[in-house]
């Protein structure tokens, strides 16, 4: 046993049992962020903050929730939003949210693409992000399915339907994936334990794996330097916190993300309450239907991406294709054959390639969403091409000629 | 300067992203239609007009593709059904004329409502309708023929659309935009009255009898106004609720429910506000269709097998309809249900503005109780956040001041 003494108060008491001095220290007051840094920065700790009220918000729904085909659709529309104190802003938080968490990691995302932030010993931080990404897909699709409302049953309808291209195991793989020879009650409990227990736990695990991923590589900033963190920690604390180019985690990073937050919340706050048909699609306020396909099916806004690449090709054409676009940004580090490691508008070609990217994928969203009718399809086929060529082959092209011409 | 410059480039972005995949995108999938019109002669020619330019605008495509192959039998089947359908519309816009202009003659005559009620019994109007609030009561029991209660028209005179209601006499099917479901061997369950000549015009006394009717429903919907607020009031007395403007909001429901209970309960469930048909007690009701004891409620059940023989489909329930569809949408529709939802068998009632806007307050109330709450408090949470905002930065800047 090791020596304990009198303590000469309760922190000193926690802190000879559970070292929590050394733990703040290691995770807050001595954890060191660039200093050069802007708010796209913040962006992490608001996904975060996300994440913690859709779990908030998703163990107060979860009270009053029926994963059953005949009592979901009642217990959230006329239970949780009509009866329950405030139970409709529960969910209307939750949708919101929901929908709001994948335009801050989108953001993050392209953030990380720009400043080189997956490169030069962060590629397990980029892996985790985008581990992160598929995990938060798969929750908000088990999500969506909750309410059996006529968009929730026909999405899973068309999504779990894809898995019958794979050949050989495909029709087992989708009766497998249901439960059932169709959508239905069965698929409905499943997809609950994802969304409120799996998944979730699951997401927890990974989110912890990124925090920690961080640690060995550290933050990048905005000029991409490659900073001694021990040299300028030194700096700062000496007492030298102008000329030292690094800040503490607690406070000084986080006092500013405070304040973006808060801002973020505004008009988070606003979609909740003024504006949430985006994120609460008005189709899915008819209840399920088996024997009423919608004109229109399609997938939350931050799905019409990858469901236009789907669409972009004949059948097992696009399912490859679909396949591909979910796993190719695991590969970006080694896409990019480059060791340079600066923020994109340093990098010529890679800054054009940027734009292009997002302006496809803009496009591939945007045409997610129309109907597949005339010229749309061409589109469709056009952007989709653009997409995997852009990663697959134009991407380690240019980046092979950059670090030839260092 | 710089963060503001990524801040406007994020904006722009996701801008773009939100106004294609929202407004943009919804406006290619729903084809925009004129908007509601409660003058119902204009809105009933002008979208039999804008139908017969698009039928005759198939029928030239139709014939163009069948002249260039005249053996191919599918395309001679799509000519000659777009000729049919061109004839077929050409002959409702006469019937339209027809019935319009007959409806302007009786709107030309100053109703009497005594005469009216005279009027009334002449044409055995209470055969099959119920006018409740003036104790004609008999009717409708053993009529549940096509398993539809037909509607009590104490109220009818308060919310459905005065000249609307002279066509609807004239010719039923037509005016609710059913004629479409019934022909010589299936008639509409209303039977004509015969009331016009055989160039089917209306003479002057027919018509005269015409406004009576509507002058006596217009009084007797004063009568049901007045009993069904009483009836609001004498249950907030009951519950012991003293505040005025509880009362108020608790009458105005009332009467709102009325509207929707006459306009569209008949067929149209709302289990979020206890109406349900698959509630009821079928054995209740079979008493309450024999001798009229039971129940009010038990007055909008209806057989709902026979209900979607009758209809073609379930109706469907309304509880959350105000969010399943927008307000445009709903307005629009039920002022004439062929223009969104061509070929539905719901009928067009006839709302006049003040009754459909009774509809739509109860459908809100009933399908987005909260909205009131929602916004208030929605308000409240953003001026939170702008303080939080502000002591933040205030944090931020005593934090920096050694950083900078």
């Amino acid at each position: 046993m090791a020596n304990f003494r009198k303590s000469t108060g309760i922190v000193d008491w926690l802190d000879q049992r559970l070292a929590i001095n050394k733990f703040v220290k290691v995770m807050m007051t001595e954890y060191w962020i660039p200093k050069k840094i802007n708010f796209l920065w913040a962006m992490g700790v608001i996904l975060l903050t996300m994440f913690a009220v859709l779990f908030i918000t998703g163990l107060l729904l979860v009270m009053y929730y029926k994963p059953d085909v005949n009592l979901a659709f009642d217990s959230v529309n006329k239970t949780i939003m009509q009866e329950v104190e405030y139970g409709w802003l529960w969910r209307h938080m939750h949708g919101v949210a929901a929908s709001v968490v994948f335009l801050v990691m989108y953001i993050h995302m392209f953030t990380a693409i720009y400043y080189g932030s997956y490169k030069r010993g962060r590629e397990m931080i980029w892996i985790g992000g985008m581990l992160l990404f598929v995990l938060f897909s798969a929750e908000a699709f088990s999500g969506y399915m909750l309410p059996w409302g006529q968009m929730s049953y026909w999405a899973a309808m068309v999504i779990t339907n894809l898995f019958g291209g794979i050949p050989f195991i495909g029709p087992d793989l989708v009766e497998w994936i249901r439960g059932d020879y169709a959508v239905g009650d069965a698929t409905l409990n499943r997809f609950f334990m994802l969304h409120v227990c799996l998944l979730p736990i699951v997401i927890i695990g990974a989110i912890a794996f990124h925090f920690y991923s961080l640690r060995m590589p550290h933050v990048n900033n905005e000029i991409s330097e490659e900073l001694d963190f021990e040299l300028e920690a030194e700096k700062y604390l000496a007492g030298n916190k102008k000329e030292a180019k690094v800040i503490a985690f607690w406070p000084d990073f986080l006092c500013k993300d405070l304040f973006y937050i808060s801002l973020f919340m505004i008009f988070c706050f606003y979609l909740v309450c003024f504006h949430f048909d985006f994120a609460m699609d008005p189709i899915n306020f008819d209840p399920a239907d088996p024997l009423k396909t919608p004109p229109h099916i399609y997938p939350e806004w931050y799905f019409l991406w990858s469901y236009e690449i789907l669409r972009g090709f004949s059948y097992e054409v696009g399912l490859a294709c679909f396949g591909i676009a979910q796993v190719i940004f695991f590969l970006l580090p080694f896409l990019d054959r480059s060791d340079v490691v600066a923020p994109a508008h340093k990098r010529g070609a890679f800054f054009v390639w940027f734009w292009l990217l997002l302006i496809d994928m803009i496009v591939l969203t945007i045409y997610g969403k129309l109907p597949p009718v005339g010229f749309n399809n061409t589109i469709a086929t056009i952007a989709s091409v653009t997409f995997l060529a852009l990663l697959i082959v134009v991407l380690p092209i240019i980046t092979l000629m950059e670090r030839k011409a260092k | 300067m710089k963060e503001l410059k990524i801040f406007l480039i994020l904006v722009i972005f996701t801008g773009i992203v939100y106004y294609g995949v929202e407004p943009y995108a919804h406006s290619q999938m729903q084809e925009s239609v004129p908007h509601a019109n409660f003058d119902f002669e204009q809105e009933d020619k002008s979208f039999a007009k804008d139908s017969l330019a698009k039928a005759e605008a198939e029928l030239a495509e139709k014939k163009v593709a069948y002249e260039s192959n005249k053996s191919d039998s599918d395309l001679e089947k799509a000519f000659n059904n777009a000729k049919e359908k061109v004839d077929y519309i050409k002959a409702e816009i006469d019937a339209l004329n027809l019935m319009w202009t007959n409806a302007n003659v009786v709107m030309s005559k100053k109703g009497d409502s005594e005469n009216g009620a005279a009027a009334i019994d002449e044409l055995a109007c209470t055969g099959c309708h119920k006018i409740s609030v003036d104790d004609k009561k008999d009717a409708g029991y053993a009529l549940n023929v096509t398993g539809f209660i037909n509607p009590d028209l104490s109220l009818a005179g308060k919310i459905y659309n005065e000249k609307f209601l002279a066509a609807l006499v004239l010719n039923p099917a037509l005016a609710m935009k059913n004629n479409h479901k019934f022909n010589d061997e299936n008639p509409h369950p209303m039977s004509a009255l015969m009331l016009e000549d055989e160039n089917g015009k209306i003479n002057d006394d027919e018509a005269q009898k015409v406004a009576d009717m509507i002058a006596y429903l217009k009084e007797v919907a004063k009568k049901a106004d007045a009993k069904y607020e009483e009836e609001a009031k004498a249950i907030m007395k009951e519950k012991k609720v003293e505040d005025g403007a509880e009362i108020e909001k608790f009458v105005n429901f009332y009467k709102e429910k009325q509207a929707f209970l006459n306009a569209c309960a008949r067929c149209h469930d709302m289990r979020y506000d206890g109406l349900n048909n698959n509630l009821v007690d079928k054995d209740a009701f079979a008493k309450y269709q024999e001798d009229g004891t039971g129940n009010h409620m038990l007055e909008y059940a209806k057989n709902k097998a026979d209900l979607v023989a009758y209809m073609g489909s379930n109706p469907p329930d309304l509880s959350i309809i105000i969010r399943a569809r927008s307000t445009d949408y709903l307005n629009d529709f039920i002022n004439n249900t062929q223009k969104l939802l061509p070929g539905t068998a719901m009928p067009r009632v006839g709302l006049n503005k003040q009754g459909q806007e009774e509809v739509m307050s109860y459908l809100e109330k009933v399908g987005d109780s909260k909205k009131v709450e929602r916004e208030d408090l929605g308000f409240k949470i953003m001026i939170y956040f702008v303080i939080l905002a502000i002591f933040a930065w205030l944090w931020k800047t005593r934090i920096w001041r050694d950083l900078h």
